[in-house]
């Protein structure tokens, strides 16, 4: 015996017109196992539709408040974990390719007399510019107040510039927006 | 209510923890109980809810606010619970764990009510194992959350014809399953001594 369409017609959720209803009334009278199988499924969804829901226990929300913190925590640490392994790498690679080169060229000895007499060419400038500021000072002492408003001005700035820069470095290893608790 | 859930939306993607908060309060119930039913047993539903809501919280501002919250929220957990039953292989409930979660209350008001619950939940659950991921996960839908097949389509990704084919494949299951039962339990019901004749 065919169960088609009388099976679809009990496991959906399609609306039967009257001639239909008809014809799956007939067919049940006469088919046991399709009687079977309607009796099964009218059980299986009154248990389903009757069931209570489960509750979650008491204080959920707080609980979600803690995973909350410990994720964002974990994300924190892993993203500092990548970026000392990625500043790690850089300075290796760096050192390393410093290393290649000075070896490639010429003798490490000569570098590193090179990098002295830069040093020393560097200081002697320094201390030239400080002698002829200080002939200018002498010769022209009204200048003085104009220098020490540039000088305190250059300073302002390059405080002003590393702060700016150490801003961004706390903001970079702190939590995402989402982590900035208004509570 | 709408309005309030879209101010507390609005506020979370803010960077407002309360009410993101106020969120997990509202939704708490309808969440873990599609967790418990997909996952069957409350340790894991916990977890999964937890989960469900801190992967709504980090992504919320992917939130298509002209779709349901619920929706949305019922698509996250659903998704997260079938990974882990495709992961773990998880069993709804675990066959050593059936016995003391059918075992009356005795200091329930009324006992035997208790353990017919009990029991009723234990069969619930073992039927639901038997299901697919997919298909449990729109049973779940349809049947605890009253989900139209369309609103299943959305929060599980499919199309409507798909989650017909998927509920009535599930519904010939559970009803196939639900007559095995009735007839393992008929033969146990038999007492040893009993002619099997009779």
């Amino acid at each position: 015996m065919s169960h088609q369409p009388f099976e679809n017609w009990l496991l959906s959720d399609e609306k039967l017109n009257e001639e239909q209803e008809k014809a799956l009334q007939t067919h049940l009278d006469e088919c046991r196992q399709c009687q079977l199988i309607s009796h099964a499924w009218n059980q299986v969804e009154t248990l389903m539709l009757t069931s209570s829901d489960p509750n979650p226990a008491p204080g959920f929300g707080l609980r979600w408040q803690q995973r909350l913190a410990f994720d964002r925590q974990q994300r924190q640490q892993r993203r500092m974990w990548f970026l000392t392994l990625g500043l790690s790498a850089l300075t290796v690679f760096i050192f390393l390719g410093l290393a290649l080169v000075s070896l490639s060229s010429t003798s490490f000895s000569y570098e590193i007399s090179q990098l002295f007499a830069t040093f020393a060419r560097t200081v002697a400038r320094v201390s030239h510019f400080w002698d002829v500021i200080l002939s200018v000072v002498k010769s022209f002492p009204w200048v003085l107040p104009l220098l020490v408003i540039l000088g305190i001005g250059g300073i302002s700035a390059s405080i002003t510039l590393i702060l700016t820069w150490l801003r961004s470095l706390i903001n970079f290893y702190q939590p995402a927006k989402e982590g900035v608790s208004k509570q | 209510m709408e309005e309030q859930e879209a101010l507390w939306i609005t506020k979370a993607l803010e960077g407002d923890d309360a009410a993101f908060g106020q969120l997990v309060e509202q939704y708490q119930r309808p969440v873990f109980s599609l967790c418990y039913r997909m996952l069957g047993n409350s340790k894991a539903a916990e977890d999964a809810a937890q989960e469900s809501f801190l992967r709504a919280c980090r992504n919320l501002k992917c939130y298509d606010p002209n779709r349901s919250f619920a929706t949305w929220l019922l698509s996250i957990a659903s998704h997260y619970c079938i990974d882990q039953m495709r992961k773990r292989r998880l069993d709804t409930i675990s066959t050593d764990a059936l016995p003391p979660e059918i075992i009356a209350d005795h200091n329930a008001p009324n006992p035997e009510r208790e353990f017919r619950s009990r029991e009723k939940e234990a069969m619930i659950q073992n039927l639901l194992r038997e299901l697919k991921p997919t298909d449990r996960a729109a049973i779940i839908l349809r049947y605890w959350h009253q989900y139209s097949e369309v609103e299943i389509a959305e929060a599980l990704d499919l199309s409507v014809s798909a989650v017909k084919s998927r509920l009535f494949r599930a519904r010939q299951t559970l009803a196939k399953d639900y007559l095995a039962t009735e007839q393992t339990s008929a033969v146990s019901e038999r007492r040893p001594d009993e002619s099997p004749a009779l």
